[in-house]
């Protein structure tokens, strides 16, 4: 009969309500999103690759705001007054950038470790991704821990957005090279020693995560663990100087013999702006250049006669001031978009490093002349006993200038008050032990409650 | 016997002998057949008709009792009653008629149009029901408001028609959309919008804008939660209802309506802006003043050769400064041209054997008064229903297609100010439209304080910007009256929308002051797919005679998926084809994103002895936009209402002949969050590894968080309101008073960046709505010459109580707006100009200054009272007013005296502000406008100080956002002025013919110079903390004047 049919049609219609959860679990369609990711080895992978370019951003994103708090702060370079002459001015954005930055590579290599565990793969893979995220996280929270003191430590991603969960202290200066070291060793157990695979060329590998644990031994005073950890990389045989210093930071020669652990770019797609950020505004560059991080007279004048070292790192613009050429890319056609890697441990450094943690020695002195040896220098010896420290932060200021290793340098060897004075004596700006930590961003604070500010500002 | 009486709704004796002598006599034959037992059943039929046709589907009802019918499709009906039993004739948008059964079996009843303040019926959602049961705050008009007038929207014709309704036209461009708030600003961070449904389809305007005037049968907006509950997460906005007509069952009826007019800006709304002459000798005085100020010991007579070996080579004074051309353009008239409009519509209804239909086209067309706009509309719709099974199986279909081309020369850039308005008012006036040789005149350059300006007829003529939307709606149902108490209907329906622009920026139009080396275009294109399943139940019945209950019960699920694609090219040979296929290269792009609603909903209407009104309302809404720990939200409401009118003691004034009190309360929510907002999305970031000079790799990282406690930002709202009719409804008068608190509104919250990330969305802000709604329509005469007035006004208080963590303020566009508690959302914010600096004022030291403040620069009010002024971090603003205004109203007068007729529309607004930037003048950054306001009455010097507004030319202080930027809001409008004459009908001729002559926008009274002054270019979209920011200069709303025909057949 007619009639009943359609109350059947009413009666379909009525039913036709099943399925309301899958009806309302849209995932976005033009982006990928956190729920469905995470899954296979090409996702850890990915969020890996991800770590590393957050870790460049550390370096170059929002005008270099590490080179400033490193170079700027020490006697090799100036740019904004406020961090070179020591003013107590919290509101300066790169104290918010660099700690920003900082975490938000911590938190992608926190989203790395939380979640290829969870991830059915290759298990020596699965340690290598988990080894390079914590390499990485080490790097970001060594460069907090040497520029703030103790900061909060972050292990995992966030879960919970009240402000009960994010508000979190700071912990101690100990804690923090705990995670560090920790971090670094796991790292230097579960990392390859090179890469066989060409597109995997320049990942962190067991030399990387020694070479840095050295580097942060050796920055907490621990020369002898130190010791053990930078020799590892040069027994490993697979490190080398490179013939001449201009070859190191020659564009064609990256990932050279010399390379521990580089800073990738690709011209256009993924660039490096330093080249530009450093040069001169009237630089003969594709827009010319931002000039900061510029030399003091004080670094263009420490080169001894004859090193070929001052040429590669610096030049002068029309108007004779001075400017950074070390990582320029020849090809660069356009301002900020330079395929130059940027060094972030050299084996120039390691050998360096080694001879500071083997003290005043034969031995030392040897490692310290394997690079100037490089430099077409002569060899030094100990003719005068005691001039050991200033000799290897001598040659170190000219080996690494403008790779953000100076101011750091000058805590560990403890003369950065004695030098800084009496580089900013012409200014009448007298540093104090608070002014060896920067300050924390008046932003920063003002999101966070409970961080507390560092002594001094 | 007495509670026979009773029963029949007669309460006492004495009360019936106190009506009317006729009723007395009624009375006594009724008497005569008093007692139940003498009542025979009788049954009665008849027809029901409306003014022009008979009228199906009218309920028909025997007062006091369940017993209830309907016409059928030729208007018949056939009821069993009791003599002496009252027939309830009540259908929407007709006036609900009581007749009572005498001895005649046979009762032929005309319904009149409800256009009745107290009687009509209005539609609710999912359903309607009659005014004068109302306990919401639902404001109606009919089609009389939009139809008849050269308007290109819907809501245009709406503007000062319902009270508590704010419609600007911020763009009125032909076709632009409208910006339409009820109640006042509820959000800060998500969208004020409201819902609009279609003939029963929840959608947006761009629907409402698609349908012709001539077709609209009412438009019910729902302002009070109770009344918008029953949208969920989509009413806290308010709705607006737009009710389409439908078919009769008739002979066909063939409507035609024709409008044609001409659009002219009136030149009272001009800018006074600056001749050529004054123009060169501000600019003058422009660059001698910074000269003086750029160092000691400079005078103005210092010729360009110092100046340059001072290194100033900005402030040499050019050629065509240190003379005159002669040349004086206002480039206002260069720009604005007489457009054409045109409107028709034909439309035709009637049905037969069960079936009925309305079947109509349009097509609207409007020049534009600026050169380079324009918007052509065609309309159309197929409306069909169709008796299935008798009166008890319904089935029907409404289809509303529509396509428009509206043509808008705008230059595509991060320039808001290259538009045609914009640069006709910045353009400097010695420079000539065209120059001698016929080519376009140009900005020299360099020229000072003039970066970026095209000459705007050159722009408008030259520059390719068309936008293509195609729509339609689609909406079928099947009802079905299971008994004759309740019914059953699905609704399945679709909306789809496409939307092209294509856009050409051609070699020829210089940029910078040389023609462009990059000749490029780009076409974009967005196109959505809605679709809605929809069942509701609705069981209406009367028990035991006093109660009267209605429960509607419904299940809806709604889809949406919207797709865009962009594709932009650049290196064109030539301007020969300007269709991407002939760029050198192109690039594009594309996107997709979806949303889904599942809903349920319930509502109870209860009326005892039509006295005592109970409205209950619940809606369950399950959203793809909400958090996964909050997808369902519950929306209930509830509203009583009291008709005192009803009682005894005033069932019988002579004064008072309706008069009904009414509360409610209910939480409505608004969704506009973002489809994915609550779910973390991860984006590419790239690295490089790989031997030699290695590649790029893409890494993948969330770059926002997961927030699966994200929901909508919820409203509750009590309403208080008195329905009031006196003199036999000879005054009328709606008032309501409300109080709106919205909350969990979305805001962007710092976090630590800690947590990887710096900010957050969350359901954090709060908001307050208060204020008042009053309408009166009063008949002041009603014999010969008919007169109706109707006003109506509303007051909104706006209130900030709430933001993020701290309530740090929300500071809009480099700090000219601010949305701080206890302030309005967006209020504009500045420096407070207390005058100009005078040289006195500075030797003198005692006045705040701004360091390095020369005379001819600002005094400002110093707010922190340190001493200077400064505006970093807005140390020194202070609130300059708000953006909203907080009274709106309207007036409208008709008169009618034999088959004559004339409708006067006015109205106005108070209390609002706006910034405009352009007001900045000359010299300052990017905007720039030549008003007469920055020239005459300026400081000169200490001996010729001016007015003490007008700053020196060139101070550098110009761009500085101040009071000098803050233009007042208020105006009056005489809206619209109708005059018609209808011809008396002649059947064998036509059914009605009335020709008529309409001028819109007649003439305007407004404070500011602004051409239309609440509108503002930051005004559309959601960024309410914005609302009051003008970038440009708003499109003008011309004053047109048309005549017209409506012709019946």
């Amino acid at each position: 009969m007619k009639f009943i049919k359609f109350y059947q049609i009413i009666a379909i219609l009525l039913l036709a309500s099943g399925c309301t959860k899958k009806f309302l679990d849209l995932s976005p369609l033009s982006n990928a999103n956190v729920n469905n990711f995470y899954k296979t080895q090409a996702d850890i992978n990915d969020a890996v690759l991800a770590a590393y370019a957050m870790q460049k951003g550390m370096y170059i994103d929002n005008l270099a705001a590490l080179a400033q708090l490193d170079e700027v702060r020490s006697d090799n370079t100036q740019d904004d007054n406020r961090v070179d002459l020591f003013t107590n001015d919290t509101g300066a954005e790169w104290w918010y950038w660099a700690w920003d930055q900082c975490y938000r590579c911590i938190y992608a290599c926190n989203v790395v470790i939380q979640k290829a565990p969870k991830v059915t793969m290759d298990a020596t893979l699965q340690n290598q991704y988990i080894a390079e995220a914590k390499f990485l996280r080490a790097l970001a929270y060594f460069e907090l821990v040497k520029n703030y003191g103790g900061v909060p430590i972050v292990t995992t991603p966030p879960t919970d957005l009240s402000a009960s969960a994010v508000d979190i202290s700071r912990n101690s200066v100990t804690e923090v090279y705990a995670l560090i070291v920790a971090d670094l060793s796991f790292a230097a157990q579960n990392l390859p020693a090179t890469y066989t695979a060409s597109a995997e060329i320049g990942r962190a590998t067991s030399g990387s995560a020694n070479g840095m644990l050295g580097k942060v031994y050796l920055q907490e005073g621990d020369a002898a663990d130190a010791k053990t950890a930078l020799t590892a990389v040069v027994s490993s045989g697979l490190y080398s100087l490179m013939p001449t210093y201009a070859a190191v930071f020659d564009i064609n020669n990256r990932n050279s013999v010399e390379s521990v652990f580089e800073l990738q770019f690709t011209k256009n797609t993924d660039a490096s702006p330093l080249e530009s950020y450093f040069a001169s505004n009237v630089a003969p560059l594709p827009g010319g250049g931002y000039y900061y991080n510029h030399p003091t007279t004080d670094f263009v004048n420490t080169f001894e006669p004859g090193d070929p070292r001052k040429t590669v790192s610096l030049t002068t613009d029309q108007n004779g001031n001075w400017y950074c050429i070390k990582f320029n890319d020849p090809t660069m056609t356009s301002f900020a978009n330079s395929g130059h890697n940027f060094p972030i441990l050299r084996y120039a450094d390691v050998l360096l490093l080694l001879a500071e943690a083997d003290g005043e020695s034969p031995a030392a002195y040897a490692l310290i002349n394997q690079v100037r040896a490089r430099a077409n220098l002569s060899p030094l010896s100990p003719t005068i006993p005691s001039t050991f420290a200033d000799t290897l932060l001598h040659e170190r200021r000219v080996e690494l200038g403008f790779e953000n290793q100076r101011w750091h340098d000058l805590l560990r060897f403890g003369v950065a008050i004695q030098v800084m004075d009496a580089q900013l004596a012409s200014q009448a700006v007298t540093l104090n032990q608070n002014n060896l930590l920067d300050p924390i961003s008046q932003t920063t604070l003002a999101a966070n409650p409970k961080l507390t500010q560092n002594p001094g500002y | 016997m007495k509670d026979c009486l009773k029963k029949w709704g007669i309460h006492s004796l004495t009360s019936l002998f106190r009506e009317a002598p006729l009723q007395k006599m009624f009375f006594f034959v009724f008497l005569f057949f008093l007692s139940p037992c003498l009542f025979a059943q009788t049954m009665v039929t008849g027809e029901v008709t409306s003014a022009d046709s008979v009228l199906p589907g009218v309920t028909v009802q025997v007062k006091g009792t369940n017993v209830t019918t309907q016409t059928d499709g030729r208007g018949q009906f056939r009821i069993s009653a009791t003599r002496g039993a009252t027939l309830v004739f009540s259908h929407v948008g007709f006036t609900t008629q009581d007749v009572k059964v005498g001895a005649r079996p046979v009762i032929n009843v005309q319904l009149t149009s409800g256009s009745q303040q107290l009687s009509g019926v209005v539609v609710v959602g999912y359903g309607t029901q009659a005014k004068k049961d109302l306990t919401g705050a639902i404001a109606s008009v009919t089609d009389d408001a939009v139809k008849n007038r050269p308007i290109g929207s819907l809501n245009e014709g709406l503007v000062g028609q319902i009270p508590g309704v704010d419609i600007t036209l911020n763009d009125a461009t032909p076709g632009g959309e409208t910006d339409v708030k009820i109640r006042g600003i509820g959000s800060i961070g998500a969208a004020v919008e409201p819902l609009y449904v279609v003939d029963g389809f929840p959608t947006s305007q761009a629907f409402a804008n698609a349908i012709d005037p001539s077709t609209i049968q009412s438009l019910d907006v729902l302002k009070d939660a109770s009344a918008t509950a029953i949208y969920g997460s989509r009413g806290s906005n308010g709705v607006i209802i737009i009710t389409t007509k439908s078919g009769k069952t008739r002979a066909p009826t063939i409507s035609f309506n024709t409008l044609t007019g001409a659009a002219n800006v009136a030149k009272r709304d001009y800018y006074d802006v600056l001749s050529g002459k004054d123009y060169v000798e501000f600019e003058l005085e422009s660059l001698n003043n910074q000269w003086v100020n750029s160092g000691p010991g400079r005078l103005p007579s210092d010729p360009n050769s110092v100046r340059i070996a001072a290194g100033q080579p900005g402030l040499v004074i050019p050629a065509n400064i240190q003379t005159w051309n002669g040349v004086n353009t206002n480039w206002q008239n260069a720009i604005f041209n007489p457009a054409l409009i045109q409107d028709y519509s034909i439309n035709v209804t009637g049905g037969s054997n069960g079936v009925r239909y309305l079947f109509a086209a349009g097509y609207y067309q409007n020049q534009g008064v600026v050169v380079g706009t324009g918007l052509q509309k065609y309309t159309a719709q197929a409306k069909v229903d169709a008796d299935l099974y008798k009166d008890i199986i319904q089935a029907g279909i409404n289809i509303l297609p529509s396509y428009s081309r509206q043509r808008i020369a705008q230059y595509q850039s991060q320039n808001v100010y290259a538009s045609t308005i914009g640069d006709a008012l910045g353009m400097p006036s010695d420079i000539p439209v065209n120059n001698p040789d016929g080519s376009y005149g140009q900005v020299i350059n360099p020229q000072p304080g003039f970066a970026s300006i095209l000459n705007p007829v050159q722009l408008g003529k030259q520059l390719q910007d068309y936008t293509y939307n195609l729509s339609n709606l689609v909406n079928s149902y099947l009802k079905v009256n299971v008994t004759k108490d309740l019914e059953v209907k699905t609704t399945i329906g679709a909306t789809l929308y496409y939307s092209q622009n294509d856009y050409y920026y051609p070699s020829t139009i210089p940029l910078n002051g040389s023609l462009p080396s990059n000749v490029g275009g780009t076409s974009s294109t967005a196109s959505t797919i809605n679709w809605l399943s929809e069942t509701t139940v609705n069981y209406h019945k009367i028990f035991h005679q006093d109660h009267k209950v209605n429960v509607l019960a419904g299940y809806s699920a709604q889809k949406e998926t919207d797709h865009s694609n962009s594709v932009t090219g650049n290196n064109f040979p030539n301007d020969q084809v300007q269709t991407l296929n002939a760029a050198g290269f192109t690039s594009g792009s594309s996107s997709e994103a979806q949303w889904s609603l599942i809903s349920y909903y319930a509502r109870l209407n209860y009326a005892f002895r039509d006295k005592y009104l109970l409205t209950a309302t619940v809606r369950r809404d399950g959203s793809s936009v909400f958090g996964a720990n909050n997808q369902y939200g519950n929306f209930p409401s509830a509203a009583v209402g009291w008709v005192l009118s009803n009682e005894e003691f005033l069932k019988h004034s002579k004064q008072i002949s309706f008069l009904k009190v009414r509360g409610s309360y209910g939480i409505s929510g608004s969704n506009g969050i973002g489809d994915y907002s609550a779910i973390g999305l991860l984006s590419n970031v790239p690295t490089t590894f790989g031997a030699g000079a290695g590649s790029v790799q893409t890494g993948i990282i969330p770059t926002t968080l997961s927030n699966p406690a994200l929901k909508w930002e919820k409203s509750s709202e009590v309403d208080l309101g008195l329905d009031l009719g006196l003199f036999n409804d000879r005054i009328s008068l709606t008032g309501d008073y409300y109080n709106r608190h919205s909350s969990d509104l979305l805001l962007t919250v710092n976090l630590p960046t800690t947590t990887g990330f710096s900010s957050t969305l969350e359901n954090i802000g709060e908001v307050q709505n208060k204020g008042f709604e009053l309408g009166i329509t009063t008949k002041n005469l009603t014999h010969i010459l008919h007169w109706t007035t109707t006003f109506n006004i509303s007051h909104n208080v706006n209130k900030v109580l709430q933001l993020g963590p701290g309530n740090a303020p929300i500071s809009g566009f480099y700090g000219t707006h601010i949305t701080k508690v206890g302030g309005t959302v967006g209020a504009n914010y500045g420096l407070k100009m207390l005058g100009v600096l005078t040289a006195a004022d500075i030797a003198g030291g005692k006045v705040a200054l701004f360091p390095g403040e020369h005379p001819g620069d600002p005094k400002y009010f110093d707010a922190n009272g340190d001493g200077t002024i400064s505006n970093f971090n807005g140390i020194d603003a202070v609130d300059l007013g708000q953006v909203q205004p907080s009274y709106i109203w309207g007036l409208i007068n008709t008169f009618s005296y034999k088959n004559l007729d004339l409708t006067i529309m006015i109205n106005g607004q108070t209390g609002g502000h706006i910034m405009d930037l352009t007001d900045q003048g000359i010299g300052a950054s990017g905007a720039n406008a030549l008003y007469s306001k920055q020239f005459n009455g300026r400081y000169i010097s200490d001996a010729q100080p001016g007015n003490g507004r007008v700053l020196a030319p060139g101070s550098a202080f110009q761009g500085e956002p101040d009071t000098r930027l803050v233009q007042s809001t208020n105006y009056t409008r005489i809206r619209n002025l109708a005059l018609g004459y209808s011809f008396p009908k002649k059947d064998n001729l036509y059914k009605s013919l009335r020709v008529f002559v309409t001028v819109e926008n007649l003439i305007t009274w407004k404070k500011s110079e602004e051409y239309n002054p609440q509108a503002t270019s930051f005004g559309s979209g959601s960024n309410v903390t914005i609302n009051g920011l003008e970038g440009g200069a708003s499109y003008p709303l011309p004053r047109t004047i048309s005549a017209g025909i409506n012709l019946g057949l």
